[in-house]
């Protein structure tokens, strides 16, 4: 049987360096505590299946436990297909126990949407031995680009909603940009009761709230970068071009508003930019030129 | 980024009795989170209720039960809880200006 070709193949260091880096940024966002007593608003995963049972710790320890057997597999690609769905349930269940409490976020949304697409392409491949025997590797560049259209997907996603949901007028709106920023800036000192940057922040809310049009323009540009997104799977160039603008992007907003997206920026630089991939190419360029 | 923006907003926070503010995360929470729970009761009290109600009020009070709750807090001294209360801050965008007006909406017993 014949498929889609697969893009570029990506080197075997490269891949480790996916495999591993995932591994960790899934286990960095499936939290090993909780500080829940019941699921009040049942969320997502948890109007499914009743999750009442990882309020209690030993439950959750040894859902963690499944975890780290599930990704150490992963890591080895040993028996992928009981791995993968075991690590998609830990993730996606914790983190629908943590919206279940009537505050919903979407911080991890992407790391399970990535876990998601790796555990389909593995299921699919699966699927396709039936017929035919695929190539060595094919699987994981298979994992390797659906990951990569996933967050895509998720960015011009975010785009695109902010377009509906202001029928077009999100640019003209963001002139109120400022109230957010001062929201912010101090629910960001509530946390701690810590006063550091909060003068700072407050400076750039009434900045922002008495220059609309300035920071609407400013804000416009990420929203462009947003609806860009999908030219980030054109190849390496537009990867690194774009997966750097996109970190720099999320490192501002995170300066100004206190919105970090950290899971964005590592899934971004994981499977975007991958700096490995650079390192050893200018490396490679280095003692290219030195050898002559 | 936001989806979308308003000309007023509003955050939620703790104070003791005594009105001084209490850092969110002692209740092992974050500030967003805490309005976001406090949003959340407060969509449920005007669901299906017709008339004028204290929504504030009530989902301010809701939201000292579930912080009740937490195990958190029950590892803290009792004293935490007592008169603890929740504050609302209300944000208003006026001619380039920002606004804010607070007020205290719930009280614990």
């Amino acid at each position: 049987m014949k498929t889609a070709a697969l893009p570029e193949r990506h080197p075997i260091y490269e891949r480790l360096f996916m495999r591993v880096s995932f591994a960790w940024v899934v286990l960095i966002s499936t939290p090993p505590t909780l500080n829940v007593r019941s699921l009040p608003a049942p969320n997502g995963f948890a109007r499914i299946v009743d999750l009442t049972f990882l309020t209690d710790a030993s439950w959750l320890t040894a859902c963690h436990a499944m975890l780290l057997i599930a990704l150490a597999f992963y890591i080895m690609r040993v028996l992928l297909w009981v791995a993968l769905p075991v690590a998609l349930f830990v993730n996606v269940s914790v983190n629908a126990v943590i919206n279940s409490q009537g505050a919903i976020h979407h911080a991890v949304q992407i790391v399970s949407l990535v876990l998601l697409v790796q555990t389909a392409a593995c299921y699919y491949e699966l699927w396709l031995r039936r017929r035919d025997p695929p190539a060595t590797g094919a699987l994981e560049e298979r994992q390797i680009s659906w990951s990569q259209q996933t967050i895509a997907a998720a960015y011009f996603v975010a785009g695109l909603t902010k377009l509906i949901e202001t029928h077009g007028a999100w640019i003209f709106r963001a002139r109120f940009i400022g109230v957010q920023i001062f929201k912010t800036a101090y629910q960001a000192y509530y946390d701690h009761l810590d006063a550091a940057g909060l003068e700072q922040q407050l400076a750039i809310a009434q900045f922002a709230a008495s220059h609309g049009t300035l920071v609407a323009l400013i804000a416009g540009m990420g929203l462009i970068l947003e609806l860009l997104a999908p030219l980030m799977l054109l190849g390496r160039w537009w990867g690194l071009v774009l997966g750097c603008s996109f970190v720099a992007f999320h490192l501002s907003i995170s300066s100004v508003m206190q919105l970090s997206f950290i899971f964005h920026q590592l899934l971004v630089l994981i499977y975007i930019v991958s700096p490995i991939y650079w390192i050893v190419w200018i490396m490679r360029g280095i003692r290219r030129v030195t050898s002559r | 980024m936001y989806s979308s923006f308003a000309k007023n907003s509003y955050y939620i926070y703790l104070s003791d009795n005594t009105g001084q503010p209490l850092a969110t995360t002692r209740f092992g929470l974050t500030t967003p989170g805490l309005k976001k729970i406090f949003e959340s009761k407060r969509r449920a009290e005007f669901k299906g209720k017709t008339g004028p109600i204290d929504a504030d009020s009530v989902a301010g009070a809701a939201l000292l039960r579930y912080l009740e709750e937490l195990p958190v807090v029950q590892q803290q001294s009792p004293g935490l809880l007592h008169g603890l209360q929740v504050q609302r801050v209300n944000l208003l965008w006026k001619s380039g200006r920002i606004e804010a007006d607070s007020k205290s909406i719930a009280r614990h017993p």
